[in-house]
């Protein structure tokens, strides 16, 4: 097993071949003249946090496959028919790793930007209290997070990092929690994927927005009639109706109104990026995230916090076809998303990570799919990135061995979320003695940081 | 709560006990809306009247849409169901149901499998919770969804173990959930003051060996095959050898001894479950939360666990009985008005939202634009993300204490969308296919006054508040006598996105 301690790590320079292949992938953007002017506006202390949640648990066994010969025997011996062909995943040669190791067939853009030194995957990463061993795990002699397995339980723990599954705020909220606001009230995290606890801090809220709608309240033009209405309507929020629901509502409609406005008037004035994006479900997402840190400085940002998603990896059956379709959706809207920010001279600016319920067996189930398991690998991308590598451990590829918690290939996690999001967290601002506020077990693990991030 | 205006009119039925504000509060739990003619019946016949008839009613049709494979028919026929059918209270059941049973057409992009689904449900809403969840677990749509169909034994030479995925879900999300309950729905504690588990990954794996062997029903004329191919049409059908012949483990200790028929052991593992305390508690609760309020109190609860129990008839799961039990219950009636709960109610899911509003309205339509607001309102009917629904029962809304399981759809953006549907809706236009009439309102509306009573009626069960009403006038009169229509459309659009019109309460 090769064993990927997070020891000293230097920036992955690519290599030739890589540079060439990556010129390939982004050979559509041509705007150099239009980086540096964007450049030069850039405010000197800006960074963006860009979290893709891949709903239903990812499986990250296809993911990311070990090359070397025993390795790969292993793997596939274990996956029999959801194995992926050695020769089809697109290799990879991460910097302190003894062997090659291949990436998914339909992660061409993410392959572009390892080799670039621009991403970088943390392994076996998932739930934990505190870490844990098989034998501790099959006694039942550690505290365990709180229903494993379940994706309910497993989507809100990655969100909050509350492991013991309590706690009504997310990890992303309470880091916004700790950071500058913004000096329009524009809030520091928005969601293009719907409501999520991610984005809940003990005082944050996110603003919430879908690419391609309207986010102003229509049918008010500048007539007395239609500002009276928009004046009774206001006034109505801040009745106490005695109904604590009615309450909430509008708290919600007054933030719709005035985040819907900010934004809006923001982008009235901005220049269309040339950056093209997949026309897909994420790829209309990351395009909105990139249309709202293009407009960071009228918004008043200097740190923000993103919230999309990508759904339909809960693949109990159809395994490889439906990965297939997935990554090819997720790997060419995040290599847009890249390029977004190179053209918007923010890329050392702008990390983007991936966050998923939980991994998958490795042992396939019938009907060509794999079952719930837990600890999973993840990608990290950005120009911060020390890239180019593997972080964490990977896992035995044996079924009953050592990472097991059972016999099916469920890898007991060997990095605990609270350190990958405790890393990003600390990149983007949060003090070394705010992370135990903000990460509560953080302290049970040795290193309460990681190294992927420079 | 501010002071009342008194509603403008009231049915003088024959049953004076029932108002129109109880009639009306009693249409928006059990309905897609209140209509102003449905609220004069209910308190003509009387609740109990109201919902023996209910629960005598046929279902309502779903036509074979013209191409049987395409959906777009299928899902506005729902909306064609709720907006006009006669059918209301099980219309309203099967969907509640369809939102705790949940199959999506994000993985089945079939009419040929949804359409069976839907009319199970409409059928099973006012059965028996065994029958209902025996058809949930022999439908090939579901079995399809969570993959029970075709679902193996475990097979050495190919290195693969019984799907897991049905046997996951019918425990945490169609029956007892993760936590074990008392009959009041509040979790059990260990001495630590810890929740106990109901099952663990052995209980998981027991059932995932239960639920082999099954396959898609044979088509006419065809042989029966260990894979059939897909067909949606009755039951899914066993093909015996390919079921796991060992010993399963299950709930509450049971082991299925070796080599039992997978009927027997399919029949024995759901008597195992239907027959696990948890599930009066797990179900009316979740019941409740869709039909009446977010938060019930554990004492309402516990009575409808009790009638889950026993019907008094000595009947366990009668679903019927537990939605009559439901809907008349003190605390769904409020009957206590002197000391209202503060936490009482529910915010309308979009689907609802838009029913109602649209039933208030008199409105005819095809279906088509209420199908695409409220798709574009994170409710795609019958294309739920996940098993997990739209959204889940126990959504904390943020900065509370409460549960507000539809506020899991409620965000920034959608209200901006929900605010300018009814900018359409009021001032514009939905599309030809769907006509609303604003023209009792417009009558009303020389006189200000007069107009917030009718829709204080039609919208707001006869209460609006004071502080509402003097907040509103200012904005109705500021509008000449001469524009009535625009006074109306003013009006309504601004008690249609009121927070109060949002929150059923």
């Amino acid at each position: 097993m090769p064993l990927l301690q997070p020891a000293t790590r230097r920036r992955f320079l690519s290599q030739g071949c890589c540079a060439a292949a990556a010129s390939t992938v982004f050979s559509g953007f041509g705007g150099f003249g239009l980086i540096n002017a964007l450049a030069q506006q850039t405010a000197p202390d800006y960074k963006a946090l860009v979290g893709i949640f891949m709903f239903g648990g990812n499986d990250g066994n296809n993911l990311l496959v070990p090359l070397g010969a025993q390795d790969y025997g292993a793997y596939s011996s274990a996956r029999g028919p959801l194995t992926l062909a050695q020769g089809a995943l697109l290799p990879i040669q991460p910097v302190t790793a003894p062997q090659p190791f291949g990436l998914h067939p339909k992660l061409a853009e993410i392959r572009a930007l390892f080799d670039q030194g621009k991403a970088a995957l943390l392994c076996n990463v998932g739930l934990l209290v505190r870490p844990l061993s098989r034998t501790e795990y099959l006694g039942r002699t550690a505290p365990l997070p709180v229903n494993l397995f379940s994706h309910a339980d497993q989507q809100a723990q990655w969100q909050t990092s509350l492991p013991n599954g309590l706690g009504n705020s997310g990890w992303a909220g309470r880091t916004a929690d700790q950071v500058q606001a913004s000096s329009t009230g524009f809030p520091t995290i928005v969601t293009v994927a719907g409501n999520n606890i991610f984005c809940v801090g003990n005082q944050t809220r996110p603003a919430s927005f879908v690419p391609g709608s309207s986010a102003v309240f229509q049918g008010f033009d500048s007539s007395a009639v239609a500002q009276a209405r928009l004046s009774a309507m206001q006034q109505l929020l801040s009745f106490d109706s005695g109904i604590s629901l009615v309450q909430s509502a509008s708290g919600i409609t007054g933030n719709a109104f005035k985040y819907g406005q900010l934004l809006t008037d923001a982008l009235a004035g901005a220049a269309k990026l040339q950056t093209v994006f997949p026309k897909t479900s994420l790829g209309a997402q990351l395009q909105e995230v990139a249309n709202i840190i293009q407009v960071r400085a009228a918004l008043g940002m200097k740190r923000q916090i993103f919230f999309c998603a990508l759904s339909g990896f809960d693949t109990h059956s159809n395994q490889l076809p439906d990965q297939d379709q997935l990554f090819s959706e997720l790997s060419p809207a995040l290599g847009a998303f890249y390029q977004a920010t190179v053209e918007m001279g923010v890329a050392p600016a702008v990390t983007s990570f991936t966050l998923s319920d939980f991994g998958r067996t490795l042992k396939p189930a019938s009907g060509l799919g794999s079952d719930h398991a837990w600890g999973n690998h993840h990608m990290i991308v950005g120009g911060a990135v020390q890239g180019g590598d593997l972080y964490g451990q990977f896992p035995t590829m044996a079924l009953g061995g050592p990472n097991d918690a059972g016999s099916e290939g469920r890898w007991i996690p060997t990095t605990s979320l609270d350190q990958y999001a405790a890393t990003l967290a600390s990149w983007f601002g949060v003090t070394p003695a705010s992370l135990g506020a903000v990460f509560p077990n953080l302290g049970n693990f040795a290193a309460p940081t990681l190294k992927f991030l420079g | 709560m501010g002071s009342i205006a008194p509603p403008a009119s009231g049915g003088s039925g024959s049953q004076p006990s029932v108002t129109a504000s109880d009639a009306g509060r009693l249409l928006e739990q059990s309905t897609f809306g209140p209509t102003p003619a449905l609220v004069a019946h209910v308190q003509k016949v009387g609740i109990s009247g109201f919902l023996d008839e209910q629960f005598a009613a046929p279902p309502a049709s779903y036509p074979d849409p013209p191409d049987y494979h395409v959906q777009g028919p299928v899902e506005q026929q729902f909306f064609v169901n709720a907006l006009t059918a006669p059918d209301q209270l099980r219309e309203r059941a099967a969907f509640a149901l369809s939102e705790m049973f949940v199959v999506s057409s994000f993985k089945i992009n079939d009419a040929n499998a949804l359409l069976p689904y839907v009319r199970m449900l409409q059928k099973d809403a006012f059965g028996n919770y065994f029958d209902l969840l025996k058809d949930v677990t022999l439908s090939p749509t579901m079995g399809r969804y969570l993959d029970m169909v075709n679902n193996d034994k475990p097979d050495a030479a190919r290195g693969t173990s019984p799907n897991e995925n049905y046997a996951r879900e019918i425990m945490q999300l169609f029956s007892i959930g993760l936590q074990q309950l008392n009959p009041d729905g509040t979790p059990k504690l260990d001495a630590n003051g810890v929740p106990i588990p109901t099952y663990d990954q052995d209980t998981i794996e027991g059932f995932s060996s239960t639920f082999t062997g099954w396959t898609f029903p044979t088509k006419p004329g065809a042989t029966l095959a260990r894979h059939n191919p897909a067909y949606y049409n009755g039951p899914m059908e066993v093909y015996a050898s390919n079921h796991d012949p060992g010993t399963k483990q299950l709930l509450n200790g049971l082991v299925l001894p070796a080599g039992q028929s997978p009927d027997k052991d399919l029949d024995d593992a759901l008597h195992n479950i239907v027959n696990h305390p948890n599930v009066g508690p797990f179900i009316g609760r979740q019941l409740i939360q869709h039909l009446v309020t977010s938060n019930p109190s554990s004492a309402y609860v516990g009575r409808v666990s009790a009638v889950f129990a026993d019907n008094g008839a000595g009947v366990r799961g009668d679903l019927q009985a537990i939605i009559r039990a439901i809907l008349t219950d003190p605390e769904a009636r409020r009957d206590t008005p002197d000391s209202p709960d503060p936490n009482f109610g529910h915010l309308r899911e979009p689907a609802l939202y838009i029913t109602s509003l649209l039933r208030a309205l008199n409105a005819v339509s095809d279906g088509v634009a209420p199908r695409a607001y409220s798709a574009r309102l994170g409710q795609e009917i019958m294309h739920s993300p996940s098993v997990f629904n739209f959204f889940p029962p126990n959504y904390a809304i943020p900065g509370s204490t409460l549960k507000g399981p539809e506020f899991g759809l409620q965000d920034t953006a959608n209200m901006a969308i929900k605010a300018n549907f009814i900018n359409a809706l009021a001032f514009g236009s939905l599309g030809s296919g769907t006509m609303a009439d604003l023209s009792p309102l417009v009558s009303a509306a020389g006189d200000a006054n007069a107009l917030l009573d009718s829709l204080t009626v039609l919208l707001l069960h006869g209460e609006m508040p004071a502080t509402m009403r003097a907040t509103l006038l200012p904005a109705l009169t500021a509008i000449p006598d001469s524009q009535p229509k625009l006074r109306a459309q003013a009006a309504f659009y601004l008690v249609a996105t009121s927070s109060l019109y949002q929150v059923q309460h």
